[in-house]
């Protein structure tokens, strides 16, 4: 996958976090995920379309995700709830939205996102890489994959 | 009297965090209304009186900018004025978005300083 679609995420999640979240955290070397499964029980889902297409999923842990929506909401979340799980959405949002402000010229739409918790799969586009970036946090890790693929454009006939 | 601020979006944490970060710039504000889409937020503009509007653009059934539209043609609601707090930000889009009478933008993720500024600017007071 061309880098120009991938260093928009690192800063983009620097943004989010410096911006609305305000916890420490590390990002990691982004690296080529082997395996499809999600690591951890809950998955923040964007769709991509336009000239860009795929998707972004955060990935996270029950303790990452309380951390991140208590942040968010300035208020204490004990529980996966409807609000966590908001907060979880909204985070993807920020985070693929900011992103492709960066991407190179090219419209691109995002979806509204939808959250998953438990055991789950996400179906990436087909024999496309996912780059997954981790980023830590004192609570544990958030890995923020990236499957996207670029649509040809079409030669002048 | 205070103002009475509609704030449009899907998500409820996002309205949430919104309502504080308004209250937190020091703003008078009467009451806040809440909508989960531009539709929910023209069926609380048929009942209610509103002094200005925080909208997403990204939302199920009835995005910020089918909602503009439909406010901006009406001239009971063609007044109020229409602040965009969303991802959305390449050039393109803002210009576009003020040519629809759109009064303010800030980018999501914001800051309580970001807020200020554009509620100063389009309400015309000292937070």
């Amino acid at each position: 996958m061309d880098v120009r679609y991938i260093n928009p995420f690192l800063s983009s999640i620097r943004n989010v976090f410096d911006t609305m979240i305000h916890v420490p955290f590390n990002i990691g070397k982004p690296r080529l995920k082997e395996d499809s499964t999600p690591l951890y029980d809950i998955s923040g889902i964007i769709g991509l379309s336009g000239d860009v297409t795929g998707c972004v999923v955060i990935n996270l842990s029950k303790s990452v995700a309380l951390q991140i929506a208590s942040a968010l909401l300035f208020e204490e979340m004990t529980e996966v709830n409807a609000d966590c799980t908001d907060a979880i959405g909204e985070v993807a949002n920020m985070i693929s939205g900011n992103a492709k402000k960066d991407f190179p010229d090219g419209h691109v739409s995002i979806s509204t996102p939808s959250v998953v918790i438990g055991k789950h799969a996400v179906v990436y586009p087909s024999n496309k890489p996912i780059i997954s970036i981790p980023c830590e946090t004192s609570a544990g890790r958030m890995l923020v994959d990236v499957c996207l693929q670029t649509v040809p454009v079409p030669a002048n006939v | 009297m205070g103002y009475k601020i509609l704030i449009v979006d899907d998500s409820s944490v996002t309205r949430a965090v919104l309502k504080k970060t308004v209250q937190m710039t020091g703003v008078d504000v009467e009451e806040f209304y809440e909508a989960a889409n531009g539709q929910e937020a023209l069926e609380h503009l048929a009942v209610k009186k509103v002094d200005l509007i925080l909208a997403d653009l990204n939302m199920p059934q009835m995005n910020g900018l089918e909602m503009t539209d439909k406010i901006k043609s009406d001239t009971k609601t063609a007044n109020i004025p229409i602040i965009v707090v969303s991802t959305e930000a390449s050039a393109a889009r803002i210009k576009l978005l003020k040519e629809k009478g759109i009064r303010g933008y800030v980018h999501k993720p914001f800051t309580p300083e970001s807020i200020r500024n554009v509620l100063e600017e389009v309400l015309g007071v000292t937070c």
